[in-house]
């Protein structure tokens, strides 16, 4: 085994045998951490699954194309291929002005009403779906088609569409903030804790040097600690969020089961847990890093 | 081995520590260096073991001129010499044998070889029995042994000791001049400050500074 494994393997148990040497300051640091990542989780997940229950809501940002209802065959053709061209589109329906006669009668009970009609008043129509909530990408559909000669009226409800499209995007943007936030306060607490850990081994530190430590075998054991501290947490806040979720799963399938909905809390895969841990980890190495930079580097310089 | 050439060190706020010292100590010598408190016997030995930097003139080591060495290459230079200090520096929340662990972890030894090595340390200076026992517990003379013990663990060519027996009794103080006549006889180069004078037949030059300068 060459002597970097070795130094790697030395400040690793060195980092470990700190952690436990304070099992309960170890304990507390990691709550807090641990509490501190998982509420940007929580939140995240909370808005996904908001996502996921409004899975229906590119349907409900749908535009409908009405024909001039004296639309031939070959318009009726020739908008179709133009729909074809169109980008991002999930589903299309055509609805002939038979059908939506027939379903008018049918809602409203009134027998049948091509019987009682001279001629059919309804036009043909499409309904088409994007495949995502855009106002965006629906206006320029609108646009697109409107101005199209055989096209009579686009109707879609972009304004509704606009505004819960501002309000997810709002989540999104807390969500990020959020864990901007709480991230920048477990990188400030990994290296308060890492401080007091440099500040504690001032001795060990002023021997080491005088017989020989280069700076990274200094460092080295504070590093692994944050990042050891960080991961950890990463467990803290992924067992938080987790068990946060278990206990509402139940009271919500409940409540789906009365709407008649499947509706189900989302919960991530398991390499996006491993992601969260291994970013946690990261941000705790990140403290470490500046308390060891602040505390031996910086300040022996300054 | 070690050279000064027109070595000054003043320190900040005008105090003179060393005044154009001009020395040169061979391979394989026992130097000792006396004079009053604030003679600048500790300096003249940081400056060897790059502790200091001088402010001016040159300190050559091994053809070294480690005045000029940079600030990465000081550690590397630090494990070709063993230090004993006068307060010993002990690391009083490990054992002895920890203690003498500590040069060999920082120079990558094996865990195998390093227990043997330091355990052949300890066996030197008397204190093999003891190397369960914490520093606390060690009487000062075996406090200085053991500091003696982590010097010598990676076998440097060189020894640096300061005031090495100012704290102890006299059998203590006459057990580490003999191991240091121990040590020189083996081929390695010691240069010691002290009060004390060393033991007889031993073949040591005697170095005196007064007030920063070579008195002798």
């Amino acid at each position: 085994m060459n002597a970097w494994l070795l130094h790697h393997g030395h400040a690793l148990h060195s980092a470990l045998l700190r952690l436990i040497q304070a099992p309960f300051a170890s304990l507390f640091t990691l709550i807090s951490l641990g509490i501190a990542l998982s509420l940007p989780a929580l939140m995240a997940i909370t808005l996904y699954t908001v996502q996921q229950l409004s899975g229906t809501l590119p349907q409900q940002s749908a535009i409908t194309v009405y024909l001039h209802t004296n639309a031939s065959e070959a318009d009726r053709s020739q908008l179709e291929k133009r729909i074809n061209q169109l980008h991002h589109l999930a589903h299309k329906q055509f609805i002939s002005k038979q059908t939506a006669l027939a379903q008018l009668s049918r809602q409203l009970a009134l027998g049948n009403l091509s019987d009682q009609l001279p001629t059919n008043p309804l036009p043909d129509a499409w309904v088409l779906t994007p495949t995502q909530l855009d106002p965006a990408l629906t206006q320029a559909w609108t646009q697109q088609l409107a101005n199209l000669p055989m096209v009579a009226l686009v109707q879609g409800n972009q304004a509704w569409s606009t505004r819960l499209h501002a309000l997810l995007n709002l989540g999104n943007q807390l969500v990020v903030l959020l864990g901007v936030l709480l991230g920048s306060g477990v990188v400030t607490l990994s290296a308060i804790v890492t401080h007091l850990q440099i500040m504690s081994r001032e001795p060990e530190i002023e021997i080491s040097r005088l017989i020989g430590a280069t700076h990274s075998f200094i460092s080295r054991p504070f590093l692994y600690f944050g990042l050891l501290e960080g991961l950890l947490a990463g467990f803290t806040a992924a067992a938080i969020v987790y068990g946060f979720f278990l206990v509402l799963a139940e009271p919500v399938a409940i409540l789906a089961h009365d709407y008649a909905s499947t509706f189900h809390i989302w919960l991530p895969a398991p390499q996006i847990w491993l992601a969260g841990i291994a970013a946690a980890g990261v941000l705790g190495w990140l403290g470490a890093w500046l308390a060891v930079w602040r505390t031996l580097v910086w300040a022996k310089q300054g | 081995m070690i050279r000064f050439e027109q070595v000054n060190k003043h320190y900040p706020g005008g105090h003179h520590a060393l005044t154009g010292i001009d020395l040169e100590i061979q391979r394989g010598e026992m130097v000792i260096l006396t004079g009053h408190s604030g003679a600048g016997k500790s300096t003249l030995l940081k400056l060897i073991a790059a502790i200091e930097r001088p402010t001016s003139g040159n300190v050559w080591l091994n053809e070294q001129n480690i005045s000029r060495l940079r600030r990465s290459a000081i550690p590397y230079l630090r494990r070709n010499i063993g230090l004993i200090f006068q307060d010993h520096k002990l690391l009083f929340d490990r054992n002895a044998l920890h203690n003498v662990l500590l040069p060999l972890d920082i120079a990558g030894f094996s865990r195998k070889d390093a227990f043997s090595r330091a355990r052949a340390a300890l066996d030197k200076v008397g204190l093999l029995m003891r190397e369960k026992s914490m520093p606390i517990t060690l009487s000062g003379g075996e406090q200085q042994r053991l500091c003696i013990a982590r010097a010598i663990v990676s076998r440097p060519p060189l020894l640096l000791a300061d005031e090495p027996t100012g704290n102890l009794d006299l059998a203590y103080a006459q057990d580490i001049w003999h191991m240091f006549t121990e040590f020189h006889l083996s081929g390695t180069t010691l240069v010691i400050s002290s009060h004390d004078t060393a033991p007889s037949g031993s073949q040591h030059r005697m170095i005196q500074l007064d007030h920063g300068r070579l008195a002798s």
